[in-house]
């Protein structure tokens, strides 16, 4: 199975944050989240995908070119969208397309249009009277209307009302039906991706914590809840992150070593979120 | 060069809104020229007084996100630097032919009628000022915000004027210049074709250093 996307040992440092070895893989025709808190490094690692920041280490390959080298051809094959409308704000949504046009060989202007009218967009409404819904509408139109083959989006839902998320969701859902296109999701919010996501990176301070099939994240850690009497050194070991409530303390682990737990306590499949929260807490407990 | 134009038609499409300002300083440079009674003032004025405008690309650039857009389209970092170079320097020239050519008319009209050659001399001196303005100012606006350094960057050019005065007052170096004035009289077509060329090589080597500088900054 050929990689739309291919991250290899990706680094980047910054005053008091860092980029460490980022390292994942999305195959063609599947929707992948990137997961993280906000900080974690989602955007910079975007960035650095979209070449638009140089990286420190690391190789980046979309369609098997690596990114740097043919920056116009690999574009051609990429649709974006933002947290906002990237956009002047003077541009109506119509001259938004008018804009791009030029710089796209497979631009599809009809479709373009199509895309307008499903998302009932007013071609003559400025940008910057869009609502923040209807703004990451047309970057979404805009995206899907040169033939993408990979679309790229970082933190499109943070904002958006419920509806606007469905609708969102619905499109990704059409646009991977065929199994050519492929999309790179970046969010925190972790319920989008339980309904379309077939891989999940889990991005945290910098470091990759997770990547493959979303099945496999249940498979490869538990989430264990005890009480105090259960909060052995051994549990303590062997969680990566572990949190004290009330009546005792939950902890992620690794399911290999959920065996070696004291008995007494109860262990269960994680989400998406368990996973990002108890790794807030990595380090914690010990 | 398809991808040139292309970046100067997305760069004009961006700056587009302020063509009404390019207008209403057209109209006051050729009538406080035409007051003057100096058509070679109106090109002066109208043609270094355009670059700001074509900078204000920049103040967009910055309120609407725009690295993001350009991050994200299929050109090249140089093409996109070039376009916004381009760009400025047409709207530049176009703005000080116009100025030429409504100053030259109406001074004509009045009977006090200038040398073409003469606008031509005024038109290429007033060009390479402006280019002067922007092969100075575009490779700190290509590396650093431009609402960071938007107030800053104009005092330069208020300490050479300073700097002109005071050396112009205590030393007889301008007198030298008179032979230069006099090449541009006695050879207007040839000199100006100089200016003009001096003009666009200057932008040249601006934009290879904003091409560098925007690089380094991106490495941070």
């Amino acid at each position: 199975m050929a990689d739309a996307l291919s991250v290899m040992g990706l680094g980047k440092r910054y005053p008091g944050f860092a980029l460490s070895d980022v390292t994942f893989r999305l195959p063609e025709g599947y929707i992948m989240g990137f997961v993280g808190r906000n900080g974690a490094g989602k955007t910079t690692t975007i960035k650095c995908v979209l070449d638009m920041l140089d990286r420190d280490t690391g190789r980046v390959e979309l369609f098997g070119r690596e990114v740097g080298r043919d920056e116009v051809a690999v574009k051609q094959d990429i649709g974006v969208v933002f947290d906002q409308p990237f956009y002047p704000g003077t541009w109506t949504v119509a001259q938004v397309g008018e804009a791009l046009r030029p710089f796209y060989t497979a631009w599809d202007a009809a479709l373009f249009h199509r895309f307008l009218d499903r998302f009932a967009l007013p071609r003559d409404k400025r940008v910057r009277e869009l609502s923040r819904g209807m703004g990451m509408k047309l970057m979404l139109a805009t995206a899907l209307s040169h033939h993408a083959r990979l679309l790229i989006l970082d933190e499109p839902t943070s904002g958006l009302d419920p509806v606007a998320r469905d609708d969102l969701l619905d499109v990704l859902a059409d646009y991977i039906t065929g199994g050519e296109t492929s999309v790179l999701f970046s969010t925190h919010i972790t319920a989008d991706l339980d309904r379309i996501a077939d891989y999940i990176t889990l991005i945290d301070a910098g470091r990759v914590v997770f990547t493959g099939e979303k099945d496999d994240l249940a498979d490869t850690y538990r989430v264990v809840h005890g009480g105090p009497d259960q909060l052995t050194d051994a549990t303590r070991h062997c969680s990566i992150g572990l949190r004290r409530t009330d009546v005792g303390f939950s902890a992620l682990v690794r399911s290999a070593e959920a065996a070696a737990l004291p008995a007494g306590t109860t262990q269960e499949a994680p989400t998406i979120d368990d996973v990002l929260i108890h790794l807030a807490h990595e380090g914690e407990g010990r | 060069m398809t991808a040139l134009l292309t970046a100067i038609g997305l760069d004009h499409r961006i700056v587009r809104p302020r063509y009404p300002m390019l207008v209403v300083l057209l109209a006051i440079g050729v009538t406080v020229g035409s007051l003057s009674g100096s058509a070679l003032t109106a090109i002066g004025l109208v043609t270094l007084l355009t670059a700001p405008i074509g900078g204000s690309y920049f103040a967009v650039f910055e309120a609407s996100r725009l690295d993001q857009l350009y991050g994200t389209l299929p050109l090249t970092r140089a093409a996109a630097e070039a376009g916004i170079y381009a760009h400025t320097a047409l709207i530049v020239a176009v703005n000080g032919l116009l100025a030429a050519l409504a100053a030259g008319s109406i001074a004509a009209a009045d009977h006090r009628g200038v040398a073409p050659a003469s606008l031509a001399v005024a038109f290429a001196l007033s060009f390479l000022g402006a280019c002067v303005y922007i092969g100075l100012l575009y490779p700190v606006y290509l590396a650093v915000p431009f609402s960071k350094v938007n107030i800053l960057t104009n005092v330069p050019f208020y300490a050479v004027a300073l700097v002109i005065i005071f050396v112009a007052k205590r030393t007889d170096w301008f007198t030298h210049l008179a032979s230069v004035a006099a090449f541009y009289h006695r050879h207007p077509a040839p000199a100006s074709t100089l200016t003009l060329g001096a003009g666009v090589a200057l932008l040249v080597v601006s934009c290879s250093v904003s091409h560098a500088t925007a690089g380094a900054s991106r490495r941070r």
